[in-house]
Parts: C-alpha cells; structure tokens; sequence
C-alpha cells in the first residue's frame, strides 16, 4: 500500500463508518482495508468514537428527562408565551434593529446639542467668524480695504494679507511670525508699489 | 392579517395536553406550515401542537450543545416564545423546522458562550447518571457506560462550537448536510467540510482521553 493511497482512504473514513459513502466508494474502501493494518486501525477507532456517541445520545435521552418533565416544562412554555410583555404587532414594529437605530439617532443629537450648546457666543450661525478670531484684532488697524494686498511688518508678529478671493466678508489668512529676526522692511525689490508706499508710512508712524 | 391571541388570557393551559391537540401534533397529514398559518390566525391549539412536536427534539439539541439540563430548557422556553413573536415573519415555502432549529441554535450556542468556564457542572449532571451504589448488581455494565458517557461529554466540551454544532445535528440528530447548511446559515459545501472535520477531531480527543483512562 502506498502511503498516498493510505492518506486518501484515511480521509474517506470518517464518511465510510459513518455509512455515507456511496456504493462503490465503499467496496473500494474495505478492499484497502482487509490489505493495510494501519488503515484498519484508524477504521476501528472511529467505529467506537461513533458508536461511543452514539451510545451517549440514546442513554442520555432514556435516563435524563422523564415525560413527566417534558409535560411540565411544555406547560411553562405556553404559560410564558401567554405571558409574553411584547405583542406580535409591536414586536414586528419595534425590531430590535429599529431600537438600536433609535438609540443612535438620540445619542448622536443629545452630542450636537450638548457641543453647539455651549459654545461660548450663542447659536452657530450667529457669530461673525472675523470677530471670534481674536488673534486677528491685532492687527485689525493696519488693515486696507477689501482686496487690497498689504504686507504688514513690525512690532505685531503678525502678516495679514486680504485678497479679493476670501470674498466679501473679508476673511484673513493669518501667519504668525515665528523668526523674530526677519527684517522690518522689506526689500523694495520684492514689494508691489502701493504695498511699498504703505511701509513708508508705517515708518514714518514709528 | 390578524395576530395571534396568546397575550389576552394570562392563565396557565391545564395540566398536559388536550386531546385534540395531541392529535394534531401527532398527526402526519397536518404538516408545520398549517399549524403556523392557523397559530397566526389566532388558533391556541395549533401553536400547543407546535411546541408538542418541537419540544423534546429542541430540548436535546440545546442539551448537547450547552450540556446542561436548566439551561437547554430555559434555551427551549425561550425558543417557543421567540418562534411566536415571529411567526408572521414565517416564510412558508421553507422548511419550518430549519428555521425554527435555527432559533434554538443560535440561542444554544450565546448560551454556551456565557457558560464558558463553569463546564464542569454539565460533567457532574451526566455524573447523576451513574447507577445507584445499591444497584451494584447489575453494576458493572452500567457504570462503564456512564464512564463512557463522561468521556464522550469531555470531548464534545473540548470541540470548538463550530464542529460541536455540527457533529450534534449531524450525528446526534440525523440531519442532513443540506438541512444543517440554513440552520447555521453555513453554504452546503461548508457543513459537508465541517461535519467531515468534526468526526475527525472527535476521534483523536476521544482516542486520546480513551487511552489516558484505560477502563
């Protein structure tokens, strides 16, 4: 006997003892076995795992529950499906799918409204998002009308520059300046003429 | 369609069955499909003969899968009351009991889940088994086949529940591969593969728990 050809009835066994296998797959199967003492070994210890279960499932039926058990506990079924607290209606209404997406939806708008509840200006859609940038005030008297480009430098720490495109509430990108040292004015060659004309006369503030 | 009235009377039905009813559960030509359609027009009887006919094979399925009697029967009561919340929902070109197997499954196996840890009490209920000291008599035969049932309990509770559950329709309960497939909501070819898998794995543990405690 091979050892492929042991491999691949050893995989067949199970189905074998179990009586599953077809005819001829059968007749296959105990001609290998009368030949391979190894093949029969493995065949006779799942005949008596089997017949082990097998022999448990029946005693266990006979010796556990009486029928007087079953009658009694069949009449606690029908008591508690009489008793049962949800109705078929609202039970099919009220699925547990639907509770769940309920209870979702209430924690998901308790959270929104807990956040926008508290912030410290009053509803979302009333506060001026120019207003509550606080960093921005500082700069706020150095700043040209709308869509006018302007580099600012000095003492602030602060570049603000508007243009046209943050559209008609004005909106400023901000940038602090993070290198103290960066210079004052700067260089003639890189600024625009009204920009240049513009730290003339912060200079001349200062 | 109108709903099942179980819900109006809260009394207890009296003690065993009606006649009638145990006719109708016994009764061959009345297949599941009538007793759910007349259950869910309201007829109490037909749904006493669903659980006369369920009852017990229910009860065992959940026994050898959680291993104890308290818990397979709260399984069972749970089941039954499950099944009526849904029997609306009943699909009548399917087979009612693999739908209804699959309550109880599916409640046997969370069942089995909580009890993870406390499974040696299943061992001592099977251990009840043995035969009274009395009875020594006819002893010895009867406690090498409790010793061989504790045996067989300690490899099913060894099994993980995916081949515990088949090994248990298959073997214990004689369903085929094509009914196990919707009851664990598995493919056919799945539940041949799983059943072939499980009868393996249950033969080397019982080999192995064999030869540790030779009788």
């Amino acid at each position: 006997m091979s050892a492929r050809e042991c491999e691949r009835l050893v995989e067949s066994l199970p189905a074998f003892v179990a009586g599953e296998t077809p005819v001829a797959q059968s007749a296959a199967v105990r001609h290998h076995l009368r030949d391979c003492a190894a093949c029969r070994q493995e065949a006779s210890v799942l005949l008596q795992a089997r017949r082990a279960l097998d022999r448990h499932a029946a005693s266990v039926r006979e010796n556990l529950v009486g029928e007087a058990q079953f009658a009694t506990w069949r009449e606690d079924i029908l008591a508690a499906v009489h008793s049962a607290p949800v109705a078929v209606a609202q039970a099919s209404m009220w699925s547990s799918l639907a509770r769940r997406r309920a209870a979702v939806a209430a924690a998901s708008a308790l959270l929104f409204g807990a956040y926008f509840g508290s912030l410290p200006e009053g509803g979302l859609f009333e506060r001026d998002p120019i207003e509550a940038r606080g960093d921005v005030e500082a700069a706020d008297t150095f700043l040209l009308p709308l869509g006018q480009e302007r580099w600012l430098s000095g003492s602030g720490g602060a570049d603000a520059a508007l243009s046209p495109a943050h559209g008609l509430m004005g909106r400023l990108s901000l940038r602090t300046l993070e290198d103290e040292s960066l210079p004052i004015l700067l260089e003639d060659s890189v600024l625009p003429a009204r920009a240049k004309a513009r730290t003339v006369v912060d200079a001349d503030r200062r | 369609m109108a709903q099942p009235s179980f819900h109006s009377e809260p009394s207890r039905l009296p003690r065993g069955l009606a006649t009638h009813v145990e006719a109708l559960a016994g009764s061959g030509e009345v297949g599941d499909g009538t007793l759910v359609r007349s259950a869910i027009d309201g007829d109490q009887d037909a749904f006493a003969a669903l659980v006369a006919r369920y009852q017990k094979r229910a009860f065992w399925i959940a026994f050898h899968v959680v291993g104890r009697v308290e818990d397979a029967r709260d399984v069972t009561q749970e089941a039954f009351v499950r099944l009526h919340r849904s029997l609306p929902k009943y699909d009548p070109a399917r087979s009612f009991y693999t739908w209804f197997y699959r309550i109880v499954m599916n409640l046997a196996i969370d069942q089995l889940r909580k009890l993870k840890g406390t499974i040696a009490t299943s061992l001592d209920e099977i251990g009840a088994l043995l035969p009274d000291e009395r009875e020594e008599a006819e002893g010895t035969a009867a406690v090498e086949l409790a010793e061989q049932n504790q045996q067989v309990w300690q490899v099913l509770e060894q099994l993980d529940t995916k081949f515990k559950s088949v090994l248990v329709l298959r073997d214990i309960h004689g369903l085929s591969c094509r009914e196990i497939a919707p009851i664990l909501r598995i493919t056919h070819a799945t539940a041949r593969w799983r059943v072939h898998r499980a009868r393996q794995l249950f033969k080397e543990r019982w080999e192995r728990i064999v030869r540790k405690e030779p009788s």
